[in-house]
């Protein structure tokens, strides 16, 4: 049989207070146990609890040891020679013992429990702990985050304003400028309406001014035919002088000779056609007043009048260069009339070339300069030709014998002629201009470098 | 008898030319560049100058001026003939242009031989 033992436990089992007195039955009952959380306080108690033990077995303390048997289990180990006893003595209490172990199993398993749900709850904690920590961090964070949006939305508020208060000027300058664009609009209204009726008054004013040019220009004719008057009567009354001597000479002289008759009817023929070409000359002056504006080609004009010289030309041993421009624009022209004075210029340019030679025509396109636009100062033409205008320019040059300078001034005034009596009138080049200047042109006349002379007609390509 | 000599200045050829035929009486020499008329009438020793007024280059009045001035001319009566002025303006009688006489053109033959005769008795 196994001695007896004694289990005592620091745990106390429920119900069960530390009491220092125990009573003989309680004693045989009981079973010793302490608790204390403290070790040495075990040892204290249970040398205290040996004590009674032995007390009550009347048994000398030192023959009862406590062994240890466990962390918190100790064994009383009694001697030998009560053991044998012990088993009466200590039978009932092992009930109670065994019970109390139970008890104490229990208690240890639920100190084990508790142990465990100590643990689970420091787990727990732990883990709430650690729940919470990560919570907090994330709240944090969350705070953080929400600090930082707090922070965005001050910042987009603050922006926002800013944003508001800059549309809000620049809604108010539109507006400005707004009232100020529709007042200006009003003002260039007013302004339109007013430039409307200064261009009506600067047309109106135009038209009577080139009303009062052509008036102008009729009494400037008026005036020179006055001087005109007079070389007409001196070119008609030339031949007329020759038809008076020669009516008187048929008259007087009946039975003149064949040879004086024959010459004294060519003098008469000739007489009259002079006398007819200066009136004809002369109307055809004065009634170079209305112009039959239309756009033509210069160059077919121009071939037109070389055309019907063709035969001077042959005549006269005289050759023709063309230096016609390529591109060469319609001009508004008379073209009878223009084609009378370029006539008028081979015919000139004929006569000067008595042995033969050639003339040169040619074509060009030019801007002015301010060297082209030095007209006399005196001049008072129908319409003047200013820097930077475009022009057509024909030129007729020839190869004759040129015009004395002393008479160049003058190759323009009406009768005024290099000519030998008789041929040419005289006003081929006054009306010449006359038709040109009426074309708002220009003609001159001029000494080529070298021999001959050119004539420069001048078109406006307005 | 000797024909009187007439020395006529003027630059229609057809005028002098008809002239000359016409007025049969007279020794007539033309001359019809006035640039050449001291020199003629030089040479010609006329009796009398018709001078035509106007006319290219020199005219009447300057070649009269000449004449005047010349020591051996200057006592050969000048008759003008002028272009400009009409026979009604004229008159009957001729007139003076700068104290020369003159005759309008167109003149018959017998007018100008009338007036040669008058003025040839003057000198």
């Amino acid at each position: 049989m196994n001695p007896p033992l004694f289990a005592l436990t620091a745990s106390p089992p429920r119900g069960f207070s530390q009491r220092t007195e125990l009573s003989r039955s309680e004693l045989r009952r009981a079973v010793f146990a302490v608790y204390t959380e403290n070790p040495a306080d075990v040892l204290h108690e249970l040398d205290a609890l040996r004590d009674k033990i032995t007390g009550l077995l009347v048994t000398p303390s030192s023959k009862l040891r406590w062994r240890r048997c466990g962390d918190r289990l100790y064994q009383l180990e009694f001697p030998a020679e009560l053991q044998n006893v012990l088993p009466e003595l200590l039978q009932p209490h092992l009930e109670l013992l065994g019970a109390l172990m139970h008890l104490a199993e229990g208690f240890r398993e639920k100190e084990l429990d508790l142990a465990r749900a100590v643990e689970d709850r420091s787990r727990l904690v732990r883990e709430f702990g650690d729940l919470r920590s990560s919570l907090l961090q994330e709240i944090g964070d969350r705070r953080a985050a929400e600090g930082e949006l707090q922070k965005a939305h001050d910042q987009l508020e603050v922006r926002v304003e800013q944003r508001t208060a800059e549309l809000g000027e620049a809604n108010r300058a539109l507006e400005a400028e707004i009232i100020e664009r529709r007042r200006t609009e009003e003002e260039l209204r007013t302004i339109n309406t007013r430039l409307e009726e200064v261009l009506t008054d600067l047309t109106r004013s135009h038209e009577d001014l080139k009303r009062a040019q052509l008036q102008l220009i009729q009494a400037e004719k008026m005036q020179s035919v006055g001087s005109l008057a007079a070389g007409v009567a001196h070119e008609v009354k030339n031949p007329l002088a020759i038809l008076e001597m020669g009516l008187g000479c048929l008259i007087t002289q009946p039975d003149l000779d064949a040879e004086s008759r024959q010459l004294v009817h060519q003098e008469m023929k000739d007489a009259v056609r002079r006398a007819n070409t200066v009136i004809s000359g002369l109307l055809n002056y004065s009634s170079s007043k209305e112009l039959d504006i239309h756009a033509c080609d210069l160059h077919s004009v121009l071939e037109q009048a070389l055309h019907l010289m063709r035969h001077e030309f042959i005549n006269r041993k005289i050759t023709v260069a063309r230096e016609f421009a390529a591109d060469f624009p319609r001009c508004q022209i008379d073209a009878q009339k223009i084609e009378q004075v370029f006539i008028n210029l081979f015919t000139n340019a004929c006569h000067a070339m008595p042995t033969g030679g050639m003339i040169t025509v040619t074509t060009e396109v030019k801007m002015l300069v301010a060297s082209d636009v030095h007209w006399d100062a005196g001049d008072r033409s129908g319409s003047r030709l200013r820097e930077d205008e475009r022009v057509a320019v024909v030129k007729v040059r020839d190869t004759g014998t040129g015009i004395p300078p002393e008479k160049l001034g003058k190759v323009f005034d009406p009768f005024f002629t290099t000519k030998p009596t008789g041929l040419g009138t005289g006003l081929g080049l006054t009306v010449a201009r006359k038709i040109i200047d009426l074309h708002g042109g220009r003609l001159e006349l001029a000494n080529a470098p070298g021999e001959g002379a050119i004539a420069t007609v001048l078109f406006n390509l307005r | 008898m000797k024909k009187t000599r007439i020395l006529v200045i003027d630059d229609e050829a057809g005028f002098t030319r008809l002239l000359k035929l016409v007025l049969t009486h007279y020794d007539i020499r033309e001359e019809n560049n006035p640039q050449r008329a001291l020199e003629t009438a030089r040479a010609f020793h006329p009796d009398l100058i018709l001078l035509d007024v106007i006319m290219p280059g020199v005219d009447g009045g300057a070649v009269a001026a000449n004449l005047r001035t010349d020591a051996v001319l200057k006592h050969i009566p000048i008759v003008f003939l002028t272009a400009v002025v009409s026979p009604q303006e004229a008159g009957a009688s001729e007139k003076n242009i700068g104290g020369f006489p003159f005759l309008a053109k167109p003149v018959s033959p017998e007018v100008l031989e009338q007036c040669i005769e008058h003025h040839l008795a003057l000198a």
